[in-house]
Parts: C-alpha cells; sequence; structure tokens
C-alpha cells in the first residue's frame, strides 16, 4: 500500500458517531484516499477514497463549531478543531479530490491549455449569464409570492364586506388589521415599479451578451473586458436588490397573513355576539 | 440586565402560571372564570420564554414555549397554538434538534388542519434543513423537501415547489438513486423550458438528468439526449449539451484521456461545483474499470 505516501497530515479531531465523541488525532491526505488516526490508540477510524467522495462542505451546527465534513457514498466524515484553520485545510482537500477528475491541472500549462484572453472572456461571460439565470428564477418566484398575495388580499376583501354589513364602527379591535392591510396594499404597487425596473434592466443584459459576444469576437480585448465587468456586477447588483425586495414581499406575505387571521376571528366573534 | 437575574425572574414566572393551571382545573373555578386564568398562565409561559431567550437558555425557552402551545391548543386558538410550536422550535434549534423537529412538527399538523399549506411547506423545509446539517439524515431530510415540494404545487408556488424538487434530485443522485433524480431534472426542465423567464436554466436541468443516465448506461445517455434536442432545441447549443456528445464519444472509445480534455475545457471557462465534480468522477470511473485498476 503506499501509506507512506502522505500529501500533508492536519493535527485535528474526528467525530465517532458511535459514541458520540471527538476523538483527537491526525488528518492526513494522500494521492488517492483520506485517513484519520487517533492520537492515543493509534487506530485507523477513517480511511476512505477520494474518488468516493460526493460532498466537501464547511460547516457549522450548534454541536461542532467551524468543522468541515466529507460526505462519502452516504456517510458524513466531521473533522473539527483543524489547524492552522478550516479554509486551507479545505482548500487542499477540495483540489486533490477534483485532481481526480482532473488531473495535472497546474503542471500542464503548456502551450495551448494556458487560460487564453478569450477563454477569460467567455468564463466571464459565462458567469454573467449564470447571474443572470439566477436572477430569472428570484424573479420568478416573486411573481408567485405577489399571486399568493393577491389572493389572500382578495379573501380579506370578502372577509370585510361581511365586517361591513355587521357595522364595523362597534369593533375598534378591527382597527389594527385594517391599517396593516392598507399599509400592505400601498406598498405593492410600489414594488411592482420597482421590479418592472429589473425586468427591463436583465432584458437588456441579456440583450447585451450577444453584442459583447460580437465584439469579443471582432478582437479588442480591453473593451468588451469593461463592458463585461460592468455587466457582471449590475447582475449581481440586481441579483441583490432583488433578494431584498423579497425579504420585503415575506413581511407584507405574513402581515396579510396575520391579518386574515385577525379578521376570521373577529367575524366569528361577531357572528357569536349578532 | 444581567442574564442570571433574568432567568430567576423566569423561572419564578414558569412556577406561578404552573400554579394558575392547576388552579383552573378546580370545579368552582372550572364555572367561572378557568379561562381567564389559562389565559393568564399561557401569557406568563411566553414571557418566561421570552426571559430564557434573554438568558441565551434554549431549551428552557423551548420548553415554556412549548407549554404556551399546549395552552394555546386548550384554549382552541390554534393560530397561537401553532405559532408559539414555531418560536418553541426555533428556540429548541440551538439546543435540542430533535425536539425541535417535534415542536415543528406539531405546528405543522395544526398548519395544515387550518389550509395554510405554504407555511406548512416552511415549516418541512426547516426541519428537512435540521436533517440535513444537525442530525445528517439525508433520507429523512429528502422526505421533508418533497412534502414542501408537494404543498406548494397544491398552493400553486411552482418556483418554491421546483426548488424544493431540485435539492431531492441533487441527494438522491448523491445517494445513487439515479431513477429519481432524472425523473425530477426531466420533470423541472419540461416545466422551464416554456417559460420565458425561466427557460434560460432549462439546460441545466437537462443537463444533470442525461448525466445521471449516464452513469447508469451509456446507451440509455445517447437516447436521453436525443430527445432532450428535440424537445428543447435551443438546448443543442448549450456548451452542456456539447461536452456530453464529447463524453459519450470518448466513453464509448473508453478513451479516458478524451474524456478528461473534454471536462478540462469546460472547467477551464465555468468551475464546476461539487455536484457535477462527483457525477463526472462517478463517470470516469467507469471508463477507467479495467484500465489501471489503482481507483476503485
Amino acid at each position: 500500500m503506499n501509506e507512506d505516501i502522505r500529501i500533508h497530515s492536519w493535527p485535528c479531531s474526528y467525530y465517532l458517531d458511535s459514541s458520540k465523541q471527538w476523538i483527537p488525532g491526525k488528518l492526513s491526505l494522500t494521492p488517492t484516499s483520506i485517513k484519520f488516526t487517533a492520537d492515543k490508540s493509534g487506530e485507523l477510524l477513517a480511511d476512505f477514497q477520494l474518488s468516493g467522495i460526493s460532498e466537501i462542505k464547511k460547516e457549522s451546527s450548534h454541536l461542532i463549531f467551524s468543522s468541515l465534513t466529507v460526505l462519502e457514498k452516504g456517510a458524513k466524515h466531521w473533522f473539527g478543531s483543524l489547524h492552522p484553520n478550516r479554509n486551507a485545510v479545505f482548500n487542499v482537500l477540495e483540489h486533490f479530490w477534483r485532481e481526480q477528475l482532473l488531473p495535472g491541472r497546474e503542471g500542464a500549462a503548456g502551450a495551448a491549455s494556458g487560460p487564453s484572453k478569450g477563454r477569460e472572456l467567455s468564463g466571464m461571460l459565462e458567469g454573467s449569464q449564470k447571474r443572470l439565470e439566477d436572477t430569472a428564477k428570484v424573479l420568478q418566484a416573486q411573481g408567485e409570492q405577489f399571486d399568493s398575495i393577491m389572493r389572500g388580499l382578495h379573501k380579506i376583501e370578502g372577509d370585510m364586506d361581511v365586517a361591513d354589513r355587521f357595522g364595523m364602527g362597534a369593533f375598534p379591535q378591527l382597527g389594527y388589521p385594517i391599517s396593516n392591510i392598507q399599509y400592505s396594499v400601498f406598498h405593492i404597487p410600489y414594488l411592482i415599479s420597482h421590479i418592472q425596473y429589473f425586468i427591463s434592466v436583465i432584458q437588456y443584459l441579456i440583450m447585451d451578451i450577444p453584442c459583447s459576444i460580437a465584439t469579443l469576437t471582432a478582437g479588442s480585448p480591453p473593451f468588451p473586458r469593461q463592458i463585461l465587468q460592468k455587466l457582471k456586477g449590475l447582475a449581481l447588483e440586481t441579483e441583490a436588490e432583488l433578494e431584498r425586495q423579497d425579504e420585503a414581499l415575506d413581511s407584507i406575505g405574513s402581515s396579510v397573513d396575520r391579518a386574515t387571521l385577525t379578521i376570521e376571528r373577529q367575524n366569528r366573534r361577531m357572528r357569536k355576539l349578532t | 440586565m444581567d442574564s442570571a437575574g433574568k432567568e430567576r425572574e423566569a423561572v419564578q414566572l414558569m412556577a406561578e402560571a404552573e400554579k394558575r393551571v392547576k388552579g383552573s382545573h378546580s370545579f368552582l373555578r372550572g364555572l367561572f372564570g378557568g379561562n381567564t386564568r389559562v389565559e393568564e398562565a399561557c401569557e406568563m409561559y411566553t414571557r418566561a420564554a421570552n426571559m430564557f431567550k434573554i438568558a441565551k437558555n434554549w431549551s428552557a425557552a423551548g420548553n415554556a414555549f412549548c407549554q404556551a402551545a399546549k395552552l394555546h391548543m386548550q384554549l382552541q386558538s390554534k393560530h397561537d397554538s401553532a405559532t408559539s410550536f414555531v418560536d418553541a422550535g426555533n428556540a429548541y434549534k440551538k439546543a435540542d434538534p430533535q425536539e425541535a423537529i417535534n415542536c415543528l412538527n406539531a405546528a405543522i399538523d395544526i398548519y395544515t388542519d387550518m389550509g395554510r399549506f405554504t407555511i406548512a411547506a416552511k415549516h418541512h423545509i426547516t426541519i428537512a434543513e435540521i436533517y440535513e446539517a444537525e442530525l445528517v439524515d439525508i433520507e429523512k431530510a429528502i422526505a421533508h423537501y418533497e412534502q414542501a415540494a408537494d404543498y406548494y404545487k397544491g398552493e400553486e408556488s411552482n418556483s418554491s415547489a421546483n426548488k424544493c424538487l431540485l435539492k431531492v434530485a441533487a441527494y438522491a443522485a448523491q445517494l445513487e438513486q439515479y431513477q429519481k433524480a432524472i425523473e425530477i431534472y426531466e420533470q423541472v426542465g419540461t416545466n422551464t423550458m416554456d417559460n420565458p423567464l425561466l427557460k434560460y436554466s432549462a439546460k441545466e436541468y437537462f443537463f444533470k438528468a442525461a448525466l445521471c443516465h449516464f452513469i447508469v448506461d451509456e446507451l440509455n445517455a445517447k437516447l436521453a439526449l436525443e430527445k432532450y434536442e428535440e424537445m428543447f432545441p435551443a438546448f443543442t447549443d448549450s456548451r452542456e449539451c456539447k461536452l456530453l456528445k464529447k463524453l459519450l464519444e470518448a466513453h464509448e472509445e473508453q478513451n479516458s484521456e478524451a474524456y478528461t480534455e473534454a471536462v478540462k475545457e469546460f472547467d477551464s471557462i465555468s468551475r464546476l461545483d461539487q455536484w457535477l465534480t462527483t457525477m463526472l468522477l462517478r463517470i470516469k470511473k467507469t471508463i477507467q474499470g479495467e484500465g489501471d485498476g489503482d481507483l476503485k
């Protein structure tokens, strides 16, 4: 066995699920596998092939602070208290895992495979496109949220009719949900105009990508690069803004929810009173 | 405010609340204003819970919220009960994941009973995330994501449903349940390819479905690829489709170098994520099978 070809090893602790304990020891990496040996007993507690890994994650939970998890064939291995630090170990492990698929990426920086300007730009374009795709998904989800809020508001209107018929003036408690609804109704057109603005920005960006490709193939390197960087920045910005709106919508949604429930309750009480 | 003081105050409140609940059980009290006493107890439990929160005693806070939830239920206010169960769940999440799941499940039961499926779905996702991160039970996480997806679909929240389904598919593929993953990716792909906003992402889902096919059987992958191109012509022009064709060719010739080269080319433009790395590695292993046997 090639146990002595050790690329690196780190002191850390390993979570033993059977005894629910953290065992101090050493995590070592060979070109094809990961091993963990306990300090005290020298026992080999984990030993698996790099190629069997399905995921390496930096995680923290209330039980395990800042640990690294490696998912391998449905089993999850937890490594904690990593030295020198978690990021360094993560980067090295991920690198050698990817190495199984893409061997010698760094070594083969020969004539053709070096990252050319064109390739770099294509990468940026690709990145922008991916961002915009994600943005589109967020927008779509937002649209559906609006639909459901609208349905909620519609229900409220129906219920308010009932309240009306019984003479709302006698029920001062209703003041709260109604102001809440008015607040939501006031906000929705504002948010819609925002969203429409972002849709136009995105449409512009999407139309701009083929143009940028045309410029790219025409071959004036620094210029498209700038456009693309802006494009990417804008796309990122758009996404951040959309996410913010998403949160706003969330809160409006829950406030409408609350209002509906309060009104339902009031209606029931009113029916009992009459 | 020092947290030890808050905690002491909270413990007192809990005892006081308990007394009130017991008091409300007596016959005479039951006739005259027993409910008011229960209501008061309920309020005390909630206040105690909030004080425990200040003192960062999460399981005590969870327990107090839980008591409040049970009393709300006794008072027939289902919504308040569900809200308290959710609060209990959030508090327990920081101390006792299993108990957090129990509380959230109780809230879900109430919400579904009231027909509020969107909220129920949201809490199913929270449970799934606890299973993913704290308890590492991927199978259970999958089941909760699936339930959430079903509820979302019923409420016409297709985006949210798809989000959950894609999680399920990714995990299913990791656990080598390829058929399940393929079905989901194909379903999401066909649902999105006609949507003006989402059609840009459809290629990704067909790509992933084809990769899952590929791990199981090369010929299936070929047939699937043809089917996807026919269904969704824009797929043909995508980088993903081109990569698949190269990989299929390399696989047919059992040429591991050509396979690696194609993957490298793709990776140099956009870095492969971990899921793709896993799947592409699994396919690569089927090439090397008899070649160099050091990778087993």
